[in-house]
């Protein structure tokens, strides 16, 4: 019932052979589902979805290519980063988007090989993954100049590797260890208006039932059971009273959600639904925008992070920026430089990322900067929630 | 907690797009007002409008393992009003969007985003190469000689990436770094 189809075009290196065993009969076979996965997801989805899709009654044709942009594809599974722009313009549907699992991310070494970076004593390139998807790999290669590297968007040379930094699903022979890089996050949704609406989201719910995950678990590990349910207690402390904001006056102009009061108490961003991008309960801060906060008390550094930034509409991870200060005027120190703001909260529409005082060597603050990271070109915005979506900012312990 | 219904923050949005026409059409927002006529000065004075032709240069950080060869672009810019701080615009010249700066301009130094599009082609420098970033820009605001304003010891704190031309993100490096150089020098 599935058929795997490898498309010609940069960044679809995955060549799957097609099986189509979509039978001609008198009457008329439903239209095949498209769907489109990036190379480390579509691994795991070719030797899963056919058993989904007979589940389903849905033939598919599976492409193996970058999600965005989605082509003719109905449902499109990728990464945080891949699918980011493609769920906040609305191109794929928010209220559709699952979680399907996660792919970590590991380093294949000759066996025996030294302990250590691999930068260290890699004695030929070192291969990582192209595209959105590698981006946090590759930077975290840093240290391997031009000439240690080999970024490919091809599984086979993955595979072939002999040192590789590569989505589990892409790994070949060798030693596997660990690595430190976030796991990819293969997030599917549906793609608005497709004309085989239907059908995807028959075959999308099969692939998030029981029977859909126990399918794909040998491949996807489960999502981490997050210990990020926001705290309702009285005792919980999120942001009081905005001292200061600012976005470009071009995002100021194509955002819809500009309130910077939408940043203060505890997380409450929702998704409306219908056409279009409705939300409620968050600031978009456009391109670098910034909201200042004030948390109505002084507080510590503690043991672990100390303040967490809801961030929310896609399901995705844009990077955020925060500062923090004693005073309202500053000086504002760097606590975290572009942290992706991706990690799930059970219960909420919006996503969280966590920041340390220590790690800008700051032993207190009370006002906080929260700026955008994702730092995305305001002339070519294609959504009315560009940059980070701030939905709440909460203190996580050491106040005093 | 969060008290603005919509029909407030619909309003205040409105009041600050109107706060940008007004001081648009108050002659611009740069903190050190009109382009003055030029006269060289012996040592830079602080200030001065970000208007007109630049040329945008950035130097990885000495953590990067790339070439700490500058990489630069011709940019154009323009003052982009007041919202609840002035702000700059500074473009790539041509194709604008592929390049970006948007920032606050006040007290003589400017912080903001400078940012690619997501897309596989980056933006393609003086030097050949594409270029990927998405970072913050930061320095204090010189008068030039013809008394606009320029950056010459900025930080860049972010995302770089580059590639050859038709090449692949990061396949001759990518770097996160807080201190990356940058200037926006007059041309």
């Amino acid at each position: 019932m599935t058929r795997f189809r490898a498309l010609p075009v940069a960044g679809a290196a995955l060549l799957l052979v097609g099986q189509a065993d979509v039978r001609p009969s008198a009457a008329a076979a439903p239209e095949p589902v498209r769907v489109r996965a990036s190379a480390a997801f579509a691994a795991c989805l070719a030797p899963a979805l056919d058993s989904v899709a007979r589940g389903a009654g849905v033939p598919v044709v599976l492409v193996t290519a970058d999600p965005d942009p989605p082509q003719d594809a109905d449902l499109v599974i990728g990464d945080d980063l891949e699918m980011t722009r493609l769920l906040e313009s609305g191109t794929a549907e928010v209220a559709s988007a699952v979680d399907l699992g996660q792919i970590p991310w590991v380093t294949v070494v000759p066996e025996g090989s030294p302990r250590g970076a691999v930068s260290a004593f890699a004695t030929e390139p070192v291969a990582v993954l192209a595209g959105r998807a590698g981006r946090e790999a590759r930077a975290s290669l840093g240290a391997l100049g031009a000439g240690r590297l080999a970024v490919t968007d091809d599984p086979g040379a993955l595979r072939r590797a002999r040192y590789g930094l590569m989505p589990r699903s892409l790994a070949g022979p060798g030693e596997r260890r660990a690595s430190d890089v976030r796991p990819l996050v293969a997030t599917a949704a549906l793609i608005a208006n497709s004309p085989r609406r239907a059908s995807a989201a028959r075959l999308l719910a099969r692939l998030a039932s029981t029977d859909g995950r126990r399918a794909l678990g040998t491949c996807f590990d489960p999502m981490p059971q997050a210990s990020a349910q926001a705290s309702a207690s009285a005792a919980a402390v999120y942001a009081q009273s905005v001292v200061d904001w600012w976005m470009p006056a071009c995002s100021l102009a194509r955002n819809r959600y500009v309130d910077p009061n939408e940043a203060l108490g505890p997380p409450d961003a929702i998704n409306l639904g219908g056409q279009g991008e409705n939300y409620l309960g968050f600031i978009s801060l456009g391109q670098g925008g910034y909201v200042t906060v004030d948390m109505g008390v002084t507080f510590a550094d503690a043991n672990g992070p100390d303040v967490r930034v809801y961030q929310t509409v896609s399901g995705a991870g844009e990077p955020v920026t925060l500062y923090a200060s004693t005073l309202p005027q500053g000086p504002f120190t760097l606590v975290g430089l572009r942290v992706p703001c991706g990690e799930r909260s059970p219960g909420l529409f919006s996503n969280h990322c966590d920041f340390d005082l220590r790690a800008g060597g700051l032993a207190a603050a009370r006002y906080l900067k929260v700026e955008d990271g994702e730092i995305f070109p305001c002339l070519a915005a294609g959504s009315v929630t560009e940059g980070a979506d701030i939905d709440a900012v909460e203190l996580l312990g050491g106040r005093n | 907690m969060k008290t603005a219904p919509p029909l407030a923050w619909a309003a205040s949005r409105a009041a600050v797009v109107a706060l940008v026409a007004f001081a648009a059409g108050c002659g611009g927002s740069n903190p050190i007002g009109p382009m003055p006529s030029p006269s060289p000065s012996p040592t830079a004075q602080p200030g001065g409008p970000i208007t007109g032709r630049y040329t945008l240069s950035i130097t990885p950080s000495a953590s990067c393992a790339m070439p700490r060869t500058p990489i630069t672009f011709l940019m154009t810019g323009a003052d982009a009003g007041v919202t609840t701080h002035p702000g700059v615009q500074v473009l790539l010249d041509p194709n604008g969007f592929r390049l970006e700066l948007e920032a606050v301009y006040e007290s003589f130094a400017i912080h903001g985003g400078l940012g690619t599009k997501n897309d596989p082609e980056g933006a393609v420098s003086e030097q050949g190469q594409r270029v990927w970033i998405h970072a913050i820009a930061a320095g204090p605001v010189l008068r030039s000689t013809d008394s606009r304003g320029e950056v010459l010891t900025g930080t860049l704190a972010g995302y770089l990436a580059l590639a050859t031309a038709g090449g692949f993100e990061g396949e001759l490096g990518t770097c996160s770094a807080p201190d990356h150089a940058l200037s926006l020098r007059t041309r």
